[in-house]
Parts: C-alpha cells; sequence; structure tokens
C-alpha cells in the first residue's frame, strides 16, 4: 500500500503532465481549427445560393460575397469584421449597440442577400443561413445546422428535403411588414398555398418550434436593415 | 488478415501473435465480449465515419495500454481507476482536435462519439485487465489487437449499412442509376441505429455458429 503523500504527489504530478500536453496540442492546434470552422463556415453560405466547388471555394467567396455589418436602426457599420461577430453574445447587448452580418452575394447581376441566424433547438443550439432574394422577402434557400438534435427526428432540420421545403416561401406580407416562416406541427400538411408556412416532421415538434422562433427572433432584428436596403436598391 | 497485420515473425513470439489475433476473431470484443456497442451502433451509417472511429479506437487504446503499462508499477493502487481515466481522456482529447484541426467534416460528423471513446469499456477493460500485469510491448499488441477487432465489425456493419442505406460505399455511388430507375429504393432503416444491432446480431449468430466452442463462454 502506497503511502497517502506518495497518493497525492502521484495525482499532482500527472495532472500536470496531462494537462500541460494538452495545453501545448490544443494551442498548436488552435489556428488551424479556426481556419477550418472558418471555411465551413463560408462554404455554407455559399451552399445555400450556388453549387460549391471546394476547390475554388476561398476564390469564389472572395470575389462574390461581400461582407456587411449594420446597425439594429439599419446604419451600415465599418471597421467590424463580420465573421467576429458573435450572434448570440450581440443579442444580449444593448440595442444601441448591436452589430449584425450581412452577407451580399452578387454575380452577373444577381443579388442575393444571405442572413445569419442562431436558435435553440430541444437539446442544444441550431443555427441556420437564410438566403433572401434581391426582393429581401422571397426565400432563396437555407441551410440549417444544428449539433444534438435527434437523429432522426430533429437531427433531419439539416437534410435537404426539409430545407427544400423554404424555397420560395416569404417573409414578408402584402403589407410589406414581417410574417416569418413558420413551420406546421405534423408532416403531410398541404403547404402550397401558404406562403409563410412549410411542413413540419412528426416528431420533432420542440427542434422545429426552435426553428420558427428563430426565424421570428433574428428577422425582427433585422427588419429595419431589410427596410433600408429596399430605399438604396 | 491477422498474417498480413504481423511483422517479422522474430518479433513476436507466438503468445504475442496470439495477443493479436486472439481480439479479431475468437475473442472480439464487439461479438464476443458485448462492449463497445454503443459507437458501433451509433457512428456506422458511413464506412469513412467508421474507419476514423476505428483508427482513434486503435490510437487509444494502443496508446493507453502502453502509458499504463509503463507506470504500472507507480500507480497508487487505491487511484488506479482515475489514473487509467485520466490517461484515457487525454488520448481522447488529443485525437479530437487533431480531427478538428485535420479532418473537420469527420469531426463534426462524429461529434460527441471520438469523446465517448473515453467510456468505451473496451479502453477500461484493457487497462484494467491486461495493461496493469503486462510488458509495454505486450500491451501494446494487445492494444492493437482488440483496436483492430472492434475496428474490423464497425467496418463490416459500415459496409452493410451504407451500401443498402445509402447506396454508396465509401461516398461513392456503387448501386447504379438503373437500379433506381427500375423501382429499387435505398432501405430507410439501414440509416437507423436498429440496422447495425441486427447486423451485430447477424454477425454474432455467423460466428458463433461457424466456431461452437464460442457459445456460451461470454
Amino acid at each position: 500500500m502506497h503511502s497517502n503523500k506518495y497518493t497525492v504527489v502521484y495525482a499532482s504530478v500527472l495532472t500536470a503532465i496531462v494537462g500541460a500536453s494538452l495545453a501545448i496540442a490544443v494551442g498548436g492546434l488552435k489556428p488551424r481549427q479556426e481556419r477550418n470552422a472558418l471555411m465551413a463556415n463560408r462554404r455554407a453560405i455559399l451552399q445555400t445560393v450556388m453549387e460549391v466547388n471546394p476547390q475554388t471555394l476561398e476564390a469564389d467567396y472572395q470575389s462574390l460575397v461581400t461582407e456587411r455589418v449594420f446597425d439594429l436602426g439599419g446604419k451600415e457599420v465599418s471597421g467590424v469584421e463580420a465573421f467576429s461577430l458573435n450572434l448570440k453574445d450581440e443579442a444580449r447587448k444593448p440595442n444601441a449597440q448591436q452589430r449584425l452580418p450581412l452577407f451580399v452575394f452578387s454575380r452577373d447581376g444577381v443579388k442575393r442577400y444571405i442572413v445569419p441566424m442562431q436558435g435553440a433547438g430541444l437539446w442544444g443550439p441550431i443555427g441556420a443561413y437564410l438566403a433572401l432574394e434581391a426582393d429581401l422577402s422571397t426565400i432563396y434557400g437555407v441551410a440549417f445546422s444544428q449539433e444534438k438534435e435527434t437523429p432522426g427526428l430533429g437531427a433531419e432540420i439539416d437534410r435537404p428535403f426539409f430545407e427544400d421545403r423554404y424555397k420560395g416561401k416569404k417573409i414578408y406580407n402584402d403589407g410589406a411588414t414581417l410574417e416569418p416562416v413558420a413551420v406546421l406541427r405534423g408532416s403531410g400538411n398541404n403547404t402550397a398555398a401558404m406562403p409563410h408556412a412549410v411542413d413540419g416532421l412528426t416528431g420533432a415538434t420542440i427542434t422545429l418550434n426552435g426553428v420558427s422562433r428563430m426565424f421570428r427572433d433574428e428577422l425582427s432584428r433585422y427588419d429595419r436593415i431589410f427596410a433600408t436596403l429596399r430605399q438604396t436598391q | 488478415m491477422s498474417t498480413q497485420l504481423q511483422p517479422a515473425p522474430t518479433l513476436l513470439s507466438k503468445k504475442q501473435k496470439k495477443l493479436l489475433s486472439d481480439p479479431i476473431g475468437d475473442n472480439n470484443p464487439i461479438t464476443i465480449q458485448v462492449l463497445g456497442i454503443c459507437s458501433a451502433l451509433a457512428i456506422t451509417t458511413q464506412l469513412r465515419t467508421s474507419l476514423v472511429m476505428a483508427i482513434s479506437v486503435i490510437f487509444v487504446v494502443a496508446c493507453s495500454n502502453v502509458a499504463i503499462s509503463l507506470i504500472r508499477k507507480g500507480i497508487p493502487e487505491r487511484i488506479r481507476m482515475i489514473v487509467q481515466l485520466m490517461v484515457v481522456a487525454g488520448l481522447v482529447v488529443l485525437v479530437d482536435q487533431f480531427l478538428k484541426a485535420f479532418a473537420y467534416d469527420i469531426s463534426r460528423q462524429l461529434s460527441v462519439y471520438i469523446g465517448l471513446i473515453i467510456t468505451n469499456c473496451i479502453v477500461m477493460g484493457r487497462l484494467e485487465a491486461f495493461a496493469l500485469s503486462n510488458r509495454p510491448w505486450d500491451a501494446f499488441l494487445d492494444g492493437i489487437g482488440n483496436g483492430i477487432g472492434y475496428g474490423a465489425i464497425l467496418m463490416v456493419v459500415a459496409f452493410f449499412r451504407e451500401l443498402f442505406g445509402a447506396g454508396t460505399l465509401f461516398g461513392y455511388q456503387v448501386v447504379p442509376q438503373a437500379f433506381y430507375d427500375a423501382g429499387y429504393r435505398n432501405n430507410g432503416i439501414m440509416l437507423t441505429p436498429s440496422a447495425a444491432m441486427f447486423l451485430i446480431g447477424i454477425i454474432i449468430w455467423i460466428h458463433r455458429a461457424r466456431k461452437p466452442k464460442l457459445i456460451d463462454i461470454s
């Protein structure tokens, strides 16, 4: 039997060794990981509006997408990196200090506006990139992301078959007031005549309520920005 | 399979060869000891993720076996398990960080399951049963053998799930479009964990049917 002192010293030394080697490894790999995350975000943005070729991803993004940052009132803010903004942190700030990123894609005279969104699903955070047509109301495409939703149920939101349901839907009604797309309960609803609703997924109600809430909350923050953009176009 | 894996015969005694080959066949961690089932059900929808998972587990089992074997005489008996857990956790975090840096997409797909290697019973099981009482080189072979035994089952299960569930292998389309045109459909059940349960069950059945001595030993 080892003495208490030996046990305590042994545990401390081992902790120090393991801790130090992990710290070195994590620190050394961080730049690569951050670059990977950035590229994944850029790819997700581009994927909402075009076929992405991994080889030309970087060049395509640089030449086709402009990153813009606005305040809640719709005024453009300069000197802020769009990707440096953490949407969750921004939402907690006082209104006057909030900064919202918007990605503008333009190719051959066609413009699309891509809005990043963040919300909560059932088990963890969910997110989306929403691509709007030049009228800032019609949805051109959407790409959802989720981390911990139930496989086969809530996790289906990032599958193309679900994302495709948003194509052509509108976030503004005829009176030009915001009416974000809501997800209906259950599946099999016919939404062809409903521009502000998409069919849901049976068994994924809480995740999808989170999706609807995310659309409502995040887009209402962009309302003034859209209004400004519409005037200046 | 085992003949390819062995280095020059002079390196390995007969006993050491058994350390490598046993867990691949007659003492397979999944089909005989029924350990590590959780991840085997969860990540075997695709061959690519299964391969990365298999390599990660082989790395973690082999390295933690060697590490624990090296320090086995100094480990205070009372905190034995905690020490093992710490070594395993350290290695798993390393693997997770490396994947995030060098195989980002796959690490996203494997999400929590890399982290859960820490709780994979195969790893702690080998440390307790083998590494604590054997020399580093033997422990290394034992770790490699068990890792491969786990990985091999993963690959077999993933092969069938990806082929019938998505019509692809390693992401490449193998079921020709003509089949789909003729009315063939991918099997949705293959994408759910229950399919992996059935497949592992079938593997266990075949394995024991061919080697009756394995029946009722676990």
